[in-house]
């Protein structure tokens, strides 16, 4: 189990080999320009997230996520129920 | 829980001294204790000649405030600021500079390591 942070946009390649890698049990963050994947059908078997704030910041609302938003708040209860992170 | 959260891009260009805040500020509420390590041109956003525009974020100044608060702690890569001329009368107070063997020491005793290097 694996707290992944995606943190660039979708066209970095880092990123793409970061999701695509991801395993059901896994879960993924998506911060700061990693929010655009919010946009996308990610094609994952891990549970993803985004920020919310980081998304409404580039001009998106609340309906136009496809995955679920959370706030800082609950990214850190995130991080205490990994062991592992992946920045 | 002791997190710890590297960064080493400038402030204000990039957004990464943001995101590494929101993350301590919403860990300390929680009663989480964070140090945050400051590598290469993070270095920067210690100093606290910094004058940011009233109407935009004083990073330095929120640094100040969430280590009064305490359970919070800057450390600051010693080399790295000399390559930048920040000298030790220059950092902001809650700040201290630091090194390769006190990160090697955070990253092997705390719960949670945050890296968020390019």
């Amino acid at each position: 189990m694996a707290l992944i942070l995606v943190k660039y946009g979708t066209d970095h390649s880092v990123e793409q080999l970061k999701i695509k890698s991801a395993k059901a049990e896994d879960k993924i963050v998506l911060i700061q320009n990693g929010v655009y994947w919010a946009l996308k059908d990610l094609e994952t078997p891990a549970k993803v997230y985004a920020i919310k704030d980081d998304f409404l910041a580039r001009g998106y609302s609340e309906e136009d996520a496809k995955v679920n938003l959370i706030s800082y708040s609950e990214f850190i209860d995130l991080l205490e129920s990994e062991e592992k992170f992946i920045g | 829980m002791k997190i710890g959260i590297q960064v080493m891009v400038p402030p204000y260009t990039y957004e990464d001294l943001d995101t590494a805040m929101k993350i301590a500020e919403a860990a300390l509420e929680k009663g989480h204790e964070v140090t945050l390590f400051l590598f290469a041109d993070s270095v920067i956003c210690t100093n606290k000649n910094i004058k940011p525009l009233r109407i935009d974020r004083n990073i330095p100044q929120k640094l100040i405030e969430m280590s009064k608060k305490g359970k919070f702690e800057v450390h600051i890569c010693g080399i790295c600021m000399d390559y930048r001329g920040i000298t030790p009368n220059m950092i902001i107070e809650g700040s201290k500079p630091s090194g390769l063997p006190e990160l090697a020491n955070l990253i092997a005793t705390c719960d949670r390591f945050i890296s968020l290097m390019a």
